[in-house]
C-alpha cells in the first residue's frame, strides 16, 4: 500500500495524500484483498496516461460514499480503468456520473426515511413499505449502473478510440438514469447500442441529440428506432428543438410516429412542417390538430394537414369534422393530399361552406357595382391586407370574413364595412381644409399637445359621426349597423384599463350605441357625461367634419388631463383604418387632374397651363367648393368644383407647382394583379386562384422596329392587306324597299297595289333583302415571350419570295428577294407578323389587340399588353410592340384566361384568340413533376375550353415541329397549325385570321 | 304605325303634372310664340313627354288660351317613332274601302291642318325619308308637301313641331342629322335632384315623403351604374311604378326589385348590387 502512495506521490502529492487518508478509513470497511485490489485500481487509473491521477482523485473522493457496497465500489473501478486507456476524460465523466446517481439515492432515502417517521412511526406497515420503496430505489440505481455498464461497454468495444464519444455516452446515460425511471434508461440504452451497430457519426448524433433533449419518452421513440431508425432520429432533433410546443401534445404524437415507422414511412417532411407550425398553435388547437391527424390516412396526409393546419378552424370540432368526412378517401392519393392542402376547389368550397365565411373575392364585383353606386366614383374595390381602408382611390377590404359563423351575417359585416368607408367619401370626411396645407389633418393634429390623442379622438368621433349619419340616411343599412355594431362592442375590453383607456374606451362603446359596463369609478362617470354630451352634437343631421373636429377638441379637453397611456387604442374592425391625408389629397389631385383634362379639351391651341399669368394667389382649397350641404355623393362636389374661376386659376404657375406637389404626395397606384384558377387533371379540379397574373401596360419602348419591319417587308404587307381587304361583312342587316329579294316588304306591297289603284304609277322596290354590311370583330393576338424563342431561325429557312398567285399555298422556296437577313429570332418573326397583321386590320377597322406573355411560376405570370382592344394604334403601341422581348417560361393557361377574359370584355360577336408560341406550355411548378409536360398540356387544353365556352375562338400556331403530338390534345384538329417553316409565319397568320373571322 | 291621341282633353280636364326644374316652361312658351320648333333632349322616362302633354293643356286648354286653340279637339298629337315609320305614316295615304280609294290623313298632315302641337317621340329612330319631310315644316316655309295627292299643305298658324331624341343610348349610326338638328331649339331634359324627384314620386305614386325621398336616393344611386350593362339609369317613372307598387301594400323591398331591379338590366351581378342597394336603403 505504501508502495502505491510512494509511486503516486511522484506522480502528484495532492492524490497521494488524499489516498492515504481516504485509504485509513476505507481499510474498515474492505477486507484484506479487497483493500489491495482498490489500491490497485487507484494506480491503474493515475498511471492510465495524462491526467490519469484526476481519474484517481475523483475514484477515491466516491470510494467513500460506496465503501458500505465493495463489491459495486470494486466493480465501478474494474469498469472505470478500462474507460481510462485512451484519455482520462471517459473515466472522469462515468465517475462523476456514479457519484451523482449514488447521492440522488442517498438524498431519496434520506427523505423517505424522514417522510416515513414524520407521517406516523407507529404505523409499521407503511414504514415498511417506505423501507421496501427505499430498497427498490437502491436496486434500480444498481441495475441503471448495470445497464450502463453493459451499453458502454458494447460502445467501447465498438469504437475504442473516441475518447470523446464515450464521454458523451456516460453525461447523457447518468443524466437520464437520474432523472427518468429504469425502463426509460434502458429505452435509451437499447437506441444507444442501435446506433453503435451504425457508424461512429450516426451515434455521435444521437448522443448529442439526445443529451440536448433528455425529457424524452424513450420507449416510444425505442420503438420507432426498432422499425425506422432515421425516423427516431428526426423526431429526436425535432422534439429538442421545439421542445416547449409539443409538450401538451407529446404522447399523441410520438404514438403517431410510431405508427407512422411501423409502416416504415418517413416521417422527415411531416416533423419539418410541424416544426413551424406547433409554435404557432395554442395548446388545445395543437392537440385538436395531432387528433385530426390521427385520422388520417398515413404520414403524407398528415403532412398536408400540418400544412393547412394555420389556415384551418382547428377548435372548431364540428366544422373540421365534416370537413375531414367529406374528404375524397377513395382517390388517389394527389386528389387526397389537394384536399387536405385545401388546394382544391372542392376542398375550399366545403370548409366555406362549413365556416359561413365569405371569400372577398367571391364578391368583388358586387361590392364594386355596389361602392361606385353608392359613391358615383370609380372607387376600386381591392383586397387588402388586415383592416378595410381607403387612400381616397381604392377601398381594401379583408379577403376572408369569418367574424361570425353564418355566411349571411359575413356578408353584411363586409357590407357594413365598405358602407362605412363609403360613408366617409359621402359625409364628407375628406372636405376637411386648414388653410393651405395639403396635409389638413396631421396639421390640426400637431396643434395639439398630443397629437396622437387627438387623431384617436378625431378618428372615433369622425367614425361615430359617420355610422349615425348612415343610419339616419339608410334605414336598410341602419338594421345591419346595429347588428355589427353590437357584436364589435362585444369584442371591446374595458376592465383594468387606465383612465385614459376606459374614457376613450367608453367613448367607443357609445359610438357603438352600447351601454357601459357597470360600476365605473365615479371620475370616469363624471367625465364620460361630459363625453357623451358633447358626442351627441354628432348625432345631428347636419354634423359634418368640422363638427367632428370640435367634438374632438372639446373632448380632447377632458382626456388630455389624464394619465398618459402609450398604448394605441384597439381599432373597432369594421371602421377599419382611414389614411385621412392620403384620402384627401387622393380627392384633391383626381379633381385637378379632371380639370386639367377639361382644360386640354377646351383649349384647342393647347396653351401651355405654365406659361400663363401670375396674378392673385391662387388657392387651390378653394377648389373644393363642394357644396357641403348636398349630400349626393363625392361626384357631385367633384362637379362643383369646376367653375370657371378655377380654371383661370390653374393658369398660374403657383398653382402649378402645388400640383406637382400633391402629386408627388400621392402614392402611385398599386400594380395590377389578377388571380386565376388553374386545372389540375391529377386531382380532376381547379386549384383556386393559384395563379397569380400581372398586368403590364408599359414595356420597354423599341420605336424603330415598327418601320424597320414596314419597310423590309412593304411587299409581304400590301399582301397582308390585300388578303384581309377581300374579308366581307359577316353580319347580315336586312334592308328593306328593293327591287329583288327574299321576302315581301308587305307594307310597300299594299302600298304598291293603292297605287295603282288610285291610278298612281306604284314603285317596284317591295321587297327584303338580306345584306352582309357589318363587322363585328375582336381579334387578340397573344405571344409566347418565353426564353425558347430567342432562339435564331435557321439560315436557310430565312428567305422570302413574293409569290402573289401563290399566297394560300404560303411560299416557294425560289428566292428572287431575300427578305431576312441572319440574326433572326422567332420572337422577331412573331413580332413582325403581327406588325403586318396589325397594320393591315388598321385598314379593315376590326379591332384588335396585342399581348404577350411570359413569367416564372404560379406566383409570377407576367401579360404584356402592347396595344388594348380600344386603344389606337400609335407610336406608344407600336413602341410596346416593338419592346417585347423573349423573358422566361411558357404558363399558357393563366395567359389564355386572361385573354379570354379580355376579348369577353368587348362583347364583339365575333372573338378571335390567335396564339403563337414556340412549343408546349411549361413552367418550373406547372405540375408537381417538372418533366412531364401532362399538367401544363392540361391545363391548357382546359383554358382553352373555358374560352370557347365564353365564345372566344381561338387558334394555335406553333413553329415547334413537334406540336402536333400535344396540340392534338389541347384543340381540334382545325384550330391549330403547326408551321414547318417559321418563315410563312406573316402569310399564315393572316390566313388564319381570315378563317376565324369570317 | 303607332299614333296614339294621348290626350284626350276636351273629354277629361285634367291638368297634367309636371314640376318644372328650370326654366323650360318660360323658353318653350316664347318658342311657341314664334312658332320655333323645339326639340327635347334627354334620357327615357324624366319626362319629356309628360312636360310636351303639360305645355299643350297650357297651350291650348290653360286659362289664358285663345278661343282658337281651346276649339281644336286634338291639342297634342303624339307619335312614338319607329325604324319602319315612313313619310306615308305621317302623312297619309290612301285605303281601300270597297272598290274605291279613300284619303286618310295622318297625324302631321291632321295637327298640320287643326293646328295642334304634333310630337315626334324618339325622332331617331324613324326612317330617313320621313325626317327629311319635316324639314319644310320646320323653317320659314311652314308648309307640308303630300306627294301622293299632289298638293301642299299651308301649316295653320297655331301649328307647332315638337320633337325628342335620346342622344343617351341611340348609336353612332342612329344619330340625328345637322340638316335635321339645326331646325330646332333644342331643351335639354335629365332626372331632377333627389329632391325634386322625391316630389314627383310622392305626387305620382302617393307614397309617404320618407319613402318618396327613399325612392329618389336609390334612383340616383342606381344612376351611378350606368355603364355597367345598360345605357341609361333607372327612370323617374319606375320609380314612380315602385312607389306605387308600395302604396298598394308590396313590401318596399319586393316593390323595388320587380320594379326597379329586374326592369333595368339583365346583368345578373348589377341586379344583385342593386339589390343590395334596395336592401341598404329600406328597411326590412
Amino acid at each position: 500500500m505504501t508502495d502505491i502512495e510512494s509511486r503516486l506521490r511522484r506522480l502528484k502529492p495532492e492524490v497521494a495524500d488524499q489516498f492515504a487518508r481516504i485509504g485509513a478509513v476505507l481499510r474498515a470497511d474492505l477486507s484484506e484483498t479487497e483493500f489491495a485490489q482498490w489500491g490497485d485500481v487507484c494506480w491503474t487509473l493515475a498511471d492510465a496516461g495524462w491526467h490519469g491521477w484526476e481519474v484517481t482523485n475523483d475514484f477515491i473522493a466516491l470510494s467513500l460514499d460506496l465503501a458500505n457496497d465493495p463489491t459495486q465500489l470494486l466493480q465501478v473501478g474494474d469498469y472505470c480503468t478500462a474507460l481510462v486507456s485512451t484519455s482520462f476524460e471517459p473515466g472522469k465523466t462515468y465517475l462523476r456520473g456514479v457519484a451523482e446517481l449514488n447521492q440522488r439515492s442517498d438524498y431519496k432515502n434520506q427523505r423517505a426515511k424522514t417522510k416515513s417517521t414524520k407521517i406516523n412511526s407507529a404505523e409499521i406497515n407503511g414504514a415498511d413499505k417506505k423501507g421496501a420503496e427505499t430498497k427498490a430505489s437502491q436496486n434500480r440505481d444498481e441495475q441503471s449502473l448495470l445497464l450502463i455498464h453493459e451499453t458502454g461497454r458494447e460502445i467501447l468495444n465498438r469504437f475504442q478510440q473516441s475518447s470523446n464519444m464515450h464521454a458523451n455516452f456516460f453525461k447523457t446515460a447518468f443524466a437520464i438514469a437520474i432523472d427518468q425511471d429504469l425502463d426509460m434508461l434502458s429505452a435509451w440504452c437499447r437506441l444507444a447500442s442501435l446506433n453503435a451497430r451504425l457508424e461512429r457519426s450516426s451515434l455521435l448524433e444521437f448522443l448529442d441529440l439526445s443529451f440536448a433533449a433528455q425529457q424524452q419518452n424513450w420507449i416510444i421513440l425505442a420503438d420507432i428506432g426498432v422499425c425506422h431508425r432515421d425516423n427516431a432520429m428526426a423526431y429526436l432533433k425535432f422534439s429538442g428543438k421545439i421542445r416547449y410546443a409539443i409538450s401538451p401534445v407529446e404522447q399523441p404524437l410520438a404514438e403517431l410516429a410510431l405508427t407512422y415507422s411501423k409502416g416504415q414511412q418517413s416521417i422527415d417532411e411531416w416533423l419539418l412542417v410541424l416544426g413551424k407550425v406547433l409554435p404557432l398553435l395554442t395548446e388545445s388547437q395543437a392537440r385538436a390538430l395531432i387528433e385530426y391527424t390521427g385520422l388520417l390516412n398515413g404520414v403524407f396526409e398528415a403532412t398536408a394537414l400540418a400544412e393547412t393546419a394555420s389556415r384551418l378552424p382547428l377548435t372548431q370540432h364540428e366544422v373540421l369534422n365534416a370537413w375531414l368526412e367529406g374528404r375524397p378517401v377513395n382517390e388517389n392519393e394527389k386528389i387526397r393530399l389537394a384536399y387536405l392542402k385545401l388546394e382544391s376547389a372542392v376542398s375550399e368550397q366545403c370548409l366555406q361552406e362549413l365556416l359561413g365565411q365569405v371569400q372577398l373575392h367571391e364578391e368583388q364585383r358586387l361590392l364594386q357595382l355596389y361602392a361606385e353606386a353608392m359613391s358615383g366614383t370609380r372607387l376600386k374595390i381591392e383586397v387588402g391586407e388586415g383592416l378595410p381602408s381607403s387612400d381616397g382611390q381604392v377601398i381594401r377590404l379583408p379577403s376572408l370574413i369569418d367574424q361570425f359563423k353564418d355566411r349571411t351575417e359575413n356578408f353584411r359585416w363586409l357590407k357594413t364595412a365598405l358602407i362605412h368607408q363609403l360613408g366617409c367619401y359621402e359625409f364628407g370626411t375628406f372636405d376637411y381644409r386648414r388653410g393651405d396645407s395639403f396635409i389638413a389633418f396631421e396639421d390640426q393634429f400637431r396643434s395639439f399637445e398630443q397629437p396622437m390623442l387627438a387623431e384617436t379622438l378625431f378618428t372615433i368621433c369622425e367614425s361615430a359621426r359617420v355610422d349615425w349619419l348612415v343610419a339616419r340616411r339608410y334605414r336598410g343599412a341602419a338594421a345591419d349597423l346595429l347588428l355589427i355594431k353590437t357584436a364589435a362592442a362585444q369584442d371591446r375590453a374595458f376592465e383594468g384599463l387606465s383612465q385614459r383607456r376606459q374614457l376613450l374606451e367608453s367613448m367607443v362603446l357609445y359610438s357603438l350605441d352600447t351601454r357601459l359596463p357597470k360600476p365605473l369609478a365615479e371620475s370616469v362617470r363624471v367625465a364620460t357625461v361630459e363625453l357623451f354630451k358633447y358626442m351627441d352634437q354628432l348625432k345631428d343631421a347636419g354634423a359634418d367634419v368640422q363638427t367632428s373636429m370640435a367634438v374632438m377638441a372639446a373632448c380632447y379637453s377632458i382626456v388630455s388631463g389624464t394619465e398618459i397611456d402609450v398604448k394605441p387604442l384597439e381599432p373597432v374592425l369594421y371602421r377599419g383604418l382611414i389614411a385621412f391625408d392620403d384620402a384627401s389629397i387622393n380627392l384633391q389631385l383626381t379633381a385637378l387632374e379632371d380639370l386639367e383634362a377639361d382644360f386640354a379639351d377646351s383649349d384647342d391651341d393647347g396653351v401651355q397651363m405654365t406659361g400663363a399669368s401670375d396674378e392673385a394667389n391662387p388657392n387651390i382649397d378653394e377648389l373644393q367648393a363642394g357644396d357641403v350641404d348636398n349630400p349626393s355623393a363625392v361626384i357631385s362636389a367633384d362637379e362643383d368644383m369646376i367653375v370657371p374661376d378655377d380654371l383661370d386659376r390653374l393658369e398660374d404657375p403657383a398653382g402649378m407647382q402645388k400640383m406637382e406637389r400633391l402629386k408627388q404626395e400621392r402614392k402611385e397606384p398599386a400594380e395590377i394583379t389578377y388571380r386565376y384558377d388553374e386545372w389540375d387533371y391529377v386531382i380532376e379540379d381547379y386549384r383556386r386562384r393559384w395563379c397569380t397574373l400581372y398586368e403590364f401596360r408599359n414595356l420597354e419602348q423599341d420605336v424603330d422596329f415598327v418601320p424597320d419591319t414596314l419597310s423590309e417587308h412593304r411587299a409581304l404587307a400590301t399582301k397582308v392587306r390585300r388578303q384581309l381587304n377581300m374579308l366581307r361583312p359577316e353580319l347580315l342587316r336586312k334592308v328593306k324597299g328593293v327591287a329583288d329579294g327574299e321576302e315581301l316588304d308587305l307594307e310597300r306591297a299594299i302600298e304598291a297595289v293603292v297605287d295603282r289603284k288610285s291610278g298612281v304609277s306604284p314603285s317596284e322596290n317591295i321587297y327584303i333583302q338580306r345584306q352582309r354590311k357589318e363587322r363585328d370583330v375582336a381579334a387578340l393576338f397573344l405571344l409566347d415571350m418565353s426564353a425558347s424563342t430567342d432562339d435564331l431561325i435557321e439560315a436557310e429557312a430565312t428567305v422570302y419570295v413574293e409569290n402573289d398567285d401563290d399566297y394560300l399555298h404560303g411560299f416557294s422556296a425560289v428566292s428572287d428577294e431575300p427578305v431576312k437577313e441572319r440574326g433572326k429570332t422567332i420572337l422577331d418573326l412573331e413580332k413582325e407578323s403581327v406588325v403586318l397583321m396589325a397594320e393591315a386590320l388598321e385598314g379593315l377597322g376590326d379591332s384588335y389587340a396585342v399581348c404577350g406573355f411570359s413569367g416564372y411560376g404560379r406566383d409570377r405570370v407576367e401579360f404584356y399588353v402592347c396595344k388594348d382592344f380600344d386603344e389606337p394604334y400609335n407610336y406608344h403601341a407600336k413602341g410596346n410592340i416593338g419592346g417585347i422581348k423573349p423573358c422566361r417560361s411558357t404558363r399558357m393557361g393563366p395567359a389564355i384566361r386572361h385573354a379570354s377574359k379580355m376579348l369577353a370584355a368587348t362583347e364583339s360577336r365575333i372573338k378571335a384568340l390567335i396564339i403563337i408560341s414556340d412549343g408546349y406550355p411549361q413552367d418550373f411548378d406547372y405540375g408537381q413533376d417538372r418533366n412531364s409536360k401532362d399538367y401544363g398540356i392540361k391545363d391548357t387544353t382546359r383554358a382553352l375550353t373555358e374560352a370557347s365556352q365564353q365564345g372566344v375562338q381561338s387558334f394555335c400556331l406553333t413553329v415547334d415541329p413537334s406540336g402536333h403530338d400535344y396540340l392534338r390534345e389541347m384543340c381540334p384538329d382545325q384550330q391549330y397549325m403547326v408551321m414547318q417553316d417559321i418563315t410563312q409565319l406573316p402569310d399564315e397568320l393572316s390566313k388564319v385570321y381570315r378563317g376565324l373571322t369570317s | 304605325m303607332t299614333v296614339s291621341n294621348t290626350e284626350q282633353l276636351s273629354t277629361e280636364p285634367k291638368i297634367p303634372y309636371y314640376l318644372p326644374l328650370a326654366d323650360e316652361v318660360e323658353i318653350f312658351l316664347t318658342a311657341y310664340e314664334q312658332r320655333l320648333p323645339v326639340l327635347l333632349k334627354g334620357p327615357t322616362g324624366c319626362g319629356k313627354t309628360r312636360f310636351v302633354e303639360y305645355m299643350a293643356y297650357r297651350l291650348f286648354r290653360g286659362e289664358n288660351s285663345e278661343e282658337v286653340r281651346r276649339s281644336v279637339q286634338e291639342p297634342l298629337q303624339t307619335v312614338a317613332c319607329h325604324e319602319d315609320l315612313s313619310a306615308t305614316d305621317l302623312v297619309g295615304r290612301f285605303l281601300l274601302q270597297g272598290d274605291e280609294t279613300v284619303w286618310q290623313d295622318g297625324p302631321l298632315s291632321r295637327s298640320v291642318k287643326d293646328g295642334s302641337i304634333c310630337y315626334l317621340d324618339e325622332i331617331v329612330e324613324a326612317r330617313k325619308d320621313s325626317t327629311v319631310l319635316i324639314h319644310s315644316l320646320t323653317d320659314h316655309r311652314r308648309i307640308l308637301p303630300v306627294e301622293k295627292q299632289g298638293i301642299t299643305l299651308d301649316a295653320h298658324a297655331n301649328f307647332l313641331l315638337v320633337i325628342s331624341y335620346n342622344p343617351g343610348y341611340q348609336n353612332v349610326l342612329k344619330d340625328l342629322k345637322p340638316s335635321t338638328r339645326q331646325r330646332f331649339i333644342a331643351i335639354d331634359f335629365d332626372y331632377p335632384d333627389e329632391e325634386q324627384e322625391a316630389g314627383v314620386i310622392a305626387h305620382e305614386s302617393g307614397v309617404g315623403e320618407t319613402e318618396a325621398m327613399e325612392l329618389a336616393r336609390l334612383g340616383a344611386r342606381v344612376r351611378n351604374l350606368k355603364h355597367h350593362g345598360f345605357d341609361e339609369g333607372v327612370s323617374t317613372r319606375l320609380l314612380v311604378y315602385a312607389g306605387q307598387m308600395m302604396v298598394k301594400g308590396v313590401a318596399p323591398i319586393r316593390a323595388c326589385e320587380v320594379a326597379i331591379c329586374k326592369a333595368v338590366t339583365d346583368d345578373a351581378d348589377v341586379q344583385q348590387a342593386i339589390g343590395e342597394l334596395v336592401r341598404s336603403i329600406f328597411p326590412a
